[in-house]
């Protein structure tokens, strides 16, 4: 499988504080992988380094064999590093499939046109409807976000990732902040992702990691302290000590 | 986006309404104004050229969320070059719509570059201080700038050859009436392109922006250098109609009482700037006319009552009732 994102020694301190420290991690095509770890661990803040929204104090971040460290975020995002919020980030004022035209306009690079063209408009809003009928999006298309429920808006935020077209995809807690009832549908989408793109996800929730992800990847105090299997995992003793022993069944933070 | 959802719902033969209707509307407006009060064409001139300055703050801060308090810093920037384009260059008005479209821009930019790197207090303060910056350099330089007494008698040829400025102010009203139709036909097309768009989308969330790959400071410098075209255009007019230009085209108060003249009308809508221009003049002119000394009052009174009963301005109310009527009464 030909590699595409690859994080070495990746470091990150804020003063004295290191809140990521010597980071190696390789996404492949078609890899799933689980970041998981306790609260404070620096999940958040590894995508936020990888994505750009922070810059590394040391190490090289590669995507598809090219450094992209001096990249800043909307670059990166270009280049197919794309990531979602584990708070849903969207524009609550805009419909739905307005939201979701904001990256198709980036990619078919039509945000300094400042007129409207009804073939490339038509273009985009077909696309962005294209975008939203397999998350089951189509009938809230027109639809301002704020009005929508968060399981919803949620999708949207996938939604918005998959329109760009991503090489590698950073999914922060999908499922966060859904209820119960609905989290179905998030892994149901989850499953249902392209088949080779390169997924690292953070989630607190034990059953979904072990139902999506391949391999896991566990984070403690900004390192990583072991990678292996979910099954590997599951039956490390330390980990279930420091993480998953910790509440029970792993449904830590919440 | 109202015009794209309007062409989506709407039969072909209503389409054209909403490609023209709203500029149809201010033309009536503007000419029912002046068959009413043919004395007081100045005055309503005057509301044209304030009508493109604030639509300019529409775009700024309502499509693109900058918060700004020195916009003037464009309007006086294009209200002096216009007027020393025809004072030293050519006093045909065209070209120097054109000046002071061009000064509004570049002013912009160059500020724009340092200003848009900050974000809220610090932005607005930062506006204002350019802003100030502009007039005290203004006040020095009397030499090209007449300083404090201003630059008078700005020579205007007649427009396209044709329309000489008459001294009851016909022909000003009908050129700044024109200008305002044009402005807000083009910043209607921009609102509704996917430039409008993305811009709505900055100002709702940066990080979010960054997050699809927006370059965002680019785009919210060339908004921000748009902008300033439209305010020194509007400052280009008002030097061409009233043929004076002084400090006030560059001073705090008339950023601020664009800003208030936008609120009064609703922020988040170009035709905001439209309904709260005029309304803010009237009321200042007959608040003025009753009491000179505190009608300054009247208009705090309107701003206190507008942003607590109607956050979103006119603008909010008119589209509240229409709503409510094609839904019919219940």
């Amino acid at each position: 499988m030909t590699e595409r994102l690859r994080l070495t020694g990746v470091t990150k301190s804020f003063g004295g504080l290191k809140v990521a420290s010597g980071i190696d991690l390789s996404l492949a095509e078609g890899d799933r992988t689980a970041l998981i770890g306790p609260n404070g661990a620096g999940k958040t803040t590894l995508i936020n380094l990888i994505s750009g929204a922070l810059r590394a104090s040391a190490g090289e971040i590669y995507l598809d064999g090219a450094r992209v460290n001096a990249l800043d975020q909307s670059t990166r995002t270009r280049a197919g590093i794309v990531r979602t919020f584990q708070v849903s980030r969207l524009c609550r004022d805009l419909t739905v499939i307005e939201n979701v035209s904001l990256p198709l306009i980036q990619r078919h690079r039509a945000a300094f046109r400042m007129w409207p063209a009804p073939a490339s408009d038509r273009a985009i809003r077909g696309e962005a409807a294209a975008c939203l009928e397999p998350l089951g999006l189509a009938a809230v298309a027109d639809r301002r976000v704020r009005e929508l429920a968060y399981g919803e808006q949620r999708l949207v935020e996938i939604a918005i990732a998959l329109a760009l077209k991503p090489r590698v995809l950073l999914l922060d807690e999908p499922a966060a902040g859904v209820p119960e009832s609905e989290s179905g549908i998030i892994l149901d989408v989850l499953a249902r992702l392209p088949r080779e793109l390169p997924i690292l996800l953070i989630e607190h929730d034990m059953d979904l990691v072990f139902r999506f992800a391949r391999r896991v990847i566990v984070l403690v105090a900004g390192a990583i302290l072991f990678e292996g299997t979910p099954a590997e995992v599951a039956a490390n003793q330390a980990i279930r000590d420091i993480y998953l022993g910790r509440d029970g069944h792993g449904a830590a933070g919440h | 986006m109202a015009d794209i959802a309007a062409a989506q719902t709407s039969p072909a033969r209503t389409r054209w309404l909403g490609w023209i209707g709203p500029e149809l509307a201010v033309v009536a407006a503007g000419l029912a104004a002046a068959l009413l009060f043919p004395d007081d064409l100045g005055f309503i001139t005057r509301i044209n050229i304030l009508g493109i300055f604030t639509l300019s703050l529409a775009l700024v801060i309502g499509q693109a969320g900058i918060g700004t308090l020195g916009q003037a810093a464009m309007f006086g920037a294009g209200s002096y070059s216009a007027a020393l384009w025809a004072l030293h260059v050519s006093a045909e008005p065209l070209s120097g719509l054109l000046i002071g479209a061009l000064a509004g821009a570049g002013v912009a930019a160059a500020s724009g570059l340092l200003l848009l790197r900050t974000r809220g207090l610090t932005l607005i303060m930062l506006s204002v201080a350019f802003a100030q910056v502009l007039l005290e350099i203004a006040n020095k330089a009397a030499s090209v700038t007449g300083g404090d007494d201003g630059l008078a008698d700005i020579p205007v040829r007649a427009i396209l050859g044709l329309f000489a400025f008459d001294f009851r102010g016909r022909v000003g009203f009908g050129y700044t009436l024109v200008m305002l139709v044009i402005v807000y036909f083009c910043l209607r097309r921009l609102v509704a392109s996917p430039f409008g768009l993305t811009c709505r989308g900055i100002k709702a969330d940066q990080l979010r922006m960054r997050a699809v790959g927006a370059p965002v400071f680019r785009h919210l410098v060339v908004v921000y250098t748009l902008g300033g075209a439209f305010a020194g255009i509007a400052g280009a007019l008002s030097a061409q109609t009233t043929q004076v230009v002084g400090l006030s085209s560059l001073g705090f108060e008339l950023s601020a009482e664009g800003l208030v003249m936008l609120s009064i009308g609703g922020v988040g809508h170009l035709a905001g700037a439209l309904l709260g221009v005029p309304t803010f003049m009237i009321i200042r002119h007959v608040a003025a006319a009753v009491n000179p000394y505190h009608w300054l009052l009247v208009i705090g009174v309107l701003l206190i009552v507008t942003i607590l009963f109607l956050p979103q301005g006119l603008y909010g109310l008119l589209h509240k009732w229409r709503t409510r009527l094609r839904r019919g009464p219940r």
